[in-house]
């Protein structure tokens, strides 16, 4: 009977829904016009301005700058998302097997930081990590160094600032896939003889890579638009493409190349979203590779 | 008697897929008319475009006259009762009863007494308040049957109202509904896949196969003169006998089993031209004799190969030489019977009808 | 092994945060830890004309493009649950495009086509941009509670004479009212969070939390931002022990 009566409410036509196409149509043309339009003219304009063409990819395939920009943005997301991902893993794998109060504490620590705006977690950083900041003047009050050391304005603060921001983004997506995880499997494997290392490395890692990828891929997306920590912790220093297509748009005012390059970066996200659908859910109803 | 509604050689078709085929169907004013059928056989489509939640490919709806085939379900005023009574989870036993009224804007001192009226006819009214997770199935059945009737609908729809409750329960709610539906008089339209449900309650059963009716009738009708094999199959048990060798003379109609040739009385039932041939037999119209000579006219011989007891009957299983195995229900007014026994058979002249074809199951001469 | 990681991890998460606190506390006037003394200045601060009203702006935009991604994310999301087709579905991956974009796409589209609009440094400008990010959420929060709705209660609302609208408000938004509150809420922290856009689209008239913060944080970092975050802190713990309480009273 299941069968018929799916068949009975899909069957409607246009004349008795209207309300319910006026319901979807009108924040789809609200998207629409407001939404898509500028975006899309975005892409239009990185082929128009200043002249008819692709010169500005051009330009961005051969200009050393522009090419070291996006070399370091590419570094720099690279080994944030290994740190994130690394220490992520970790910290899910170990919240799964925590007893129960000790998981919902570090739970809630987690979502803490989460929800705290991203302005004042890299304010923190600040505080923690520059010259005259937290870090050093305990260091140098120890007796450690004397002189501070260099945490900010460099690759390392940003990447240190930016592994902050990302881990709640692995931590959360790991723990919800390794909770998915039959908790009998490794067991049953120590108990067919298996080493605890073995049994990790053959059971549990091989079924939780689907999240590991989904969770990376996530954090890659994340990372490489990232504008707010890099700009402050880099002080100048460190230019991710975030920055770089800021600094076109107000300072510069060098339209077509700050168009294309986010257009790039557009296209890129777009296909790592497409990738991670397939690892995911971004809301549908479970697709499975 | 007056036409309430009319189903005028509907179709419907999701892509390849045909869930109704030219189906037509009248349905009086005021009888209880229950769709009949297997999963997939159409049914519940038909009640859903009856409803208004279908659309069809072609044909026509007709209400009094009226061509009702695009008229959302909000204006047709039919009462509707789903298989899982649907009951607004948020709203109390009141207010759901009293939601038809709200939404058609009548004002409350019209709409109470209306509400009180019908919930004391399904005797609720001391429940009123409760929320819908607060009752049972038997009584949130009763609350979505209220709900249905409380705007005296023209029509009340039910798609297998009582499949999701336990027999015991069913049987009760079958007499309700029943006596509801004297008492108020509004026209029923009932789905279910249950044949005993349909035997019970129904004025007529319209048998639904593959998106066709395969017969209309009264309960009577349809159990004692199937008009094929599938119908005889679906509605009760039956034991078809292969037959061959078809001689009419007149009101009867002689037809060999085997060697043997039996008389059938069989009025003015019409009678399949070519083909395979087979004799359904009810089990019940079965009786087993110790002696030749109690048997009447028609009879074989056989042997008792399994008996079953079910409390107020057993029902014993014969094999015969060339009717296969039968099955056949003896009463305890017989002595039992036991396996090994050899006994004839007999069924009375008036018994079986004809039916074109052999069942589908080559080994089962019966099917229940 | 993997727990004392674990808690490393989690340390290194929160403790920097922390610092925020005592941090607010300082009597001076640039970052530093208050050593022995103790002063609300920068909590004063907040209360002062600067910061008040930009918490005001903050609060404005914030709630106005709350309401309007609620509204239209709500509609949305039913639309789509009752419908369900080819269609809808394209539909909703258009609605989920602002969560997908990086943000300084946005910026980029928005200062452009803003101007040209004549929208910049305008509230509604800045309404509008935050609208259209906090739509995905809403989206997809209520789309989760419309999963394990009935959809036979559409049809029998339907079936008693109920239009679409009534059953609209009397039958399905009460059932999704915990969707609509968690995508309600969403919709707020993104506009009130929200920096990048705000950043290229407004300059004076509009000037939102994040963007004060922001600049503050260029020229000299003002422990006020760290009383703010400090306020922030415990708003946020608050909030989410009420979310855990209410999530067990659901429960039970």
């Amino acid at each position: 009977m299941q069968g018929e009566a799916g068949i009975a409410s899909r069957s409607s036509p246009l004349g008795k829904d209207t309300a319910y196409w006026g319901m979807v149509l009108l924040p789809a043309v609200f998207l629409a016009t407001l939404y898509l339009v500028p975006v899309i003219s975005v892409m239009v304009r990185s082929v128009t301005e200043p002249t008819l063409g692709l010169d500005n990819y051009a330009v961005i395939l051969e200009n050393k700058a522009i090419r070291n920009v996006l070399g370091k943005t590419v570094y720099i997301c690279a080994v944030t998302t290994a740190l994130t991902l690394l220490f992520g893993y970790a910290t899910a794998y170990a919240m799964c097997r925590m007893p129960e109060r000790e998981q919902r504490l570090m739970f809630f620590l987690v979502i803490l930081s989460f929800w705290i705006s991203v302005l004042i977690r890299t304010f923190a950083w600040i505080a923690v990590l520059q010259p005259q900041g937290l870090l050093n003047d305990i260091l140098i009050g120890i007796g450690i160094i004397d002189r501070p050391l260099r945490l900010v304005r460099n690759d390392l603060g940003v990447i240190i600032g930016m592994v902050h921001y990302m881990l709640p983004y692995a931590i959360l997506p790991l723990f919800a896939n390794m909770k998915t995880i039959d908790p009998t499997l490794v067991p049953a494997a120590r108990a067919l003889g298996a080493s605890p290392r073995k049994a990790f490395m053959t059971v549990f890692l091989p079924l939780s890579l689907p999240g590991l990828a989904g969770a990376s891929i996530l954090v890659l997306i994340f990372s490489s638009g990232f504008y707010i920590t890099p700009a402050l912790l880099g002080g100048g220093k460190v230019v991710m493409i975030a920055e770089y297509i800021s600094v076109q748009m107000s300072e510069t005012l060098k339209w077509g190349l700050a168009t294309s390059l986010a257009t790039v970066l557009m296209l890129v996200v777009l296909a790592l979203t497409i990738a991670m659908s397939r690892y995911m859910d971004i809301g549908d109803t479970g697709k499975k590779t | 008697m007056k036409d309430a509604l009319s189903f005028e050689a509907v179709t419907k078709k999701y892509g390849a897929f045909t869930a109704l085929n030219n189906v037509s169907l009248d349905i009086h004013a005021g009888e209880f008319m229950t769709l009949l059928g297997p999963s997939g056989s159409g049914k519940t489509t038909m009640l859903m475009t009856i409803g208004g939640f279908v659309e069809p490919t072609a044909g026509h709806v007709t209400l009094d006259g009226q061509k009702i085939t695009h008229l959302p379900p909000e204006n047709r005023n039919f009462g509707l009762v789903f298989q899982g009574y649907a009951l607004f989870p948020h709203l109390t036993v009141w207010e759901n009863v009293f939601y038809p009224l709200r939404v058609r804007g009548m004002p409350k001192a019209e709409a109470e007494p209306k509400v009180r009226d019908v919930l004391e006819l399904i005797q609720l009214s001391h429940l009123a308040e409760r929320f819908p997770k607060q009752l049972s199935g038997g009584q949130q059945q009763r609350v979505a049957l209220a709900r249905a009737l409380v705007f005296s609908p023209e029509l009340l729809l039910l798609d297998e109202p009582l499949s999701a409750l336990d027999r015991a329960l069913r049987k009760d709610l079958q007499r309700e509904l029943k006596d509801l539906h004297e008492r108020v008089g509004t026209t029923f339209i009932y789905v279910t896949h249950d044949q005993e449900e349909a035997l019970s309650m129904s004025d007529r059963i319209a048998i639904l196969r593959d998106g066709q009716i395969e017969q209309l009738g009264t309960p009577s009708q349809l159990y004692e003169k199937p008009a094929s094999i599938f119908v005889a199959n679906f509605l009760g048990k039956s034991n078809f006998v292969p037959v061959h060798d078809l001689d009419v003379q007149g009101a009867d109609v002689r037809y060999t089993v085997g060697q043997d040739q039996f008389r059938l009385s069989r009025g003015d039932a019409p009678l399949p031209q070519t083909g395979e041939l087979s004799l359904a037999l009810r089990p019940e119209r079965l009786t087993l004799y110790r002696n030749r000579e109690d048997a009447p006219e028609n009879y074989l011989a056989g042997k008792v190969v399994k008996v079953t007891y079910f409390g107020q009957l057993y029902e014993a299983i014969v094999s015969t030489q060339s009717a296969g195995d039968l099955l056949v229900t003896v009463d305890l007014a017989h002595s039992e019977p036991r396996i090994g026994d050899r006994v004839w058979v007999g069924w009375a002249i008036d018994s079986g009808v004809i039916l074109a074809g052999r069942p589908v199951d080559a080994d089962d001469a019966y099917a229940g | 092994m993997s727990r004392i990681v674990a808690w490393m991890t989690t340390c290194f998460l929160v403790l920097p945060i922390l610092i925020v606190i005592p941090v607010s506390f300082t009597p001076k006037r640039y970052l530093s830890m208050p050593e022995g003394e103790w002063s609300l200045r920068h909590y004063e601060v907040l209360i002062s004309g600067g910061w008040l009203s930009s918490i005001g702006d903050s609060l404005l935009v914030a709630i106005c493009s709350a309401l309007l991604a609620l509204a239209m994310g709500t509609l949305f999301a039913v639309g789509h649950w009752r419908l369900n087709n080819g269609v809808t579905r394209n539909l909703r991956l258009l609605l989920l495009l602002p969560m997908i974009v990086p943000p300084i796409v946005h910026a980029v589209a928005f200062y452009q086509a803003w101007s040209i609009l004549d929208l910049l440094d305008t509230y509604f400008g800045l309404i509008l941009v935050h609208t259209m990010k906090a739509l995905p959420f809403v989206v997809l929060s209520v789309t989760a509670s419309l999963v394990n709705l009935d959809p036979r209660l559409e049809q029998a609302s339907r079936s008693l004479g109920a239009s679409a609208r009534q059953t609209l408000f009397y039958i399905l938004l009460p059932q999704v009212r915990p969707g609509m509150l968690a995508g309600g809420i969403f919709a707020f922290i993104t506009s009130w969070d929200e920096i990048i856009v705000a950043i290229f689209i407004t300059s004076r008239a509009v000037y939102t939390l994040p963007k004060r913060i922001w600049d503050g944080l260029f020229d000299n970092v003002d422990p006020a931002i760290a009383a703010l975050g400090t306020i922030m802190i415990i708003l946020t713990a608050i909030g989410l022990l009420i979310k855990d309480r209410y999530e067990k009273a659901q429960k039970t």
